[in-house]
């Protein structure tokens, strides 16, 4: 019998309780702390629609929020091989996707700095459509850079192979973050971009 | 040690599942898409509610995992949880 299983087994027989792995309490944290920022995005889509109603503005550039949304999708599936090829020891394969996840969050922060250039004009952050659409986007594109950040460092511990077989928590967190930011992008795509009808704004729109 | 409920699956038979979940989610992006221009008001706001929740569903069953901590999360609430060091 391992030594884990005979822990198991003292800490069940004395306190009546289940032993849990350290890499079960690290994803119960990291999903905690995801549960919690959901809520903070929540509040800030919500806000949306008491400043703003459900008008958008006709200046919106409708392409760019499909092609921010279809990176966002892409890197996701990257993150999601890069886990699964670390969880297969391919070390190769997972440096690969989490390069390709890299470089489309920065494309994907390419994307934004275009549109809030163009949005500055159209409808600027002392606006009332400007006001959530700075604060959701920016409060988003702080996220991205953070799990960029992230990534980076989870590539260079995977260059200097730390990652294996059954040990390769930080890929498969950096990718949940990673997942979380898209997951969180889901609901402001439409929030942003979709939901009511366009009508022209002014500054103070 | 990193304890893995898709061990027994091969890498590729994995990477196929991302892919079809992926196309799951450009479809219903594309569905939002044309229901923003072909909807209005209660009806709109809905089917992009509906679908924007489907597709993080997708995202947190397919690519999160959510399973791996929803079951132990009763044990934990409970107290009657202690953490092993692998």
């Amino acid at each position: 019998m391992a030594m884990t299983d005979l822990i198991h087994a003292d800490l069940h027989e004395r306190y009546g309780t289940k032993a849990y792995s350290s890499l079960t309490m690290h994803r119960l944290g990291l999903w905690l702390f995801i549960i919690s920022d959901a809520f903070f995005f929540t509040a800030l889509i919500s806000s949306r629609y008491f400043v703003s109603g459900t008008d958008r503005p006709d200046a919106l550039i409708q392409e760019l929020g499909l092609a921010l949304t279809a990176v966002l999708l892409l890197s996701s599936l990257s993150a999601y091989r890069s886990e699964v090829a670390a969880s297969h020891g391919d070390t190769e394969g997972a440096k690969r996707w989490i390069m390709i996840t890299i470089i489309a969050g920065f494309v994907f922060l390419g994307g934004v700095v275009f549109e809030w250039y163009e949005a500055f004009h159209d409808f600027p952050p002392g606006s009332g459509f400007g006001t959530t659409f700075f604060t959701l986007t920016g409060i988003h594109t702080t996220h991205v850079i953070s799990g960029i950040i992230l990534l980076a460092f989870v590539y260079r511990r995977a260059a200097k192979g730390e990652y294996g077989p059954g040990h390769y928590w930080g890929v498969e967190g950096a990718a949940k973050y990673w997942h979380f930011v898209d997951l969180a992008w889901v609901f402001i795509y439409p929030t942003l971009y979709l939901v009511g009808e366009s009508v022209e704004m002014g500054a103070h729109g | 040690m990193t304890t893995d409920s898709h061990a027994n699956e091969t890498q590729r038979t994995r990477n196929k599942r991302g892919l079809i979940v992926l196309i799951a989610l450009a479809v219903l992006t594309v569905v939002e898409f044309f229901v923003a221009i072909w909807f209005e008001g209660v009806l709109q706001l809905t089917l992009l509610g509906v679908s924007a929740v489907l597709k993080a569903l997708l995202i947190a069953h397919y690519f999160m995992h959510w399973r791996q901590v929803l079951d132990h999360i009763p044990d934990i609430a409970a107290g009657d949880a202690d953490v092993v060091e692998d």
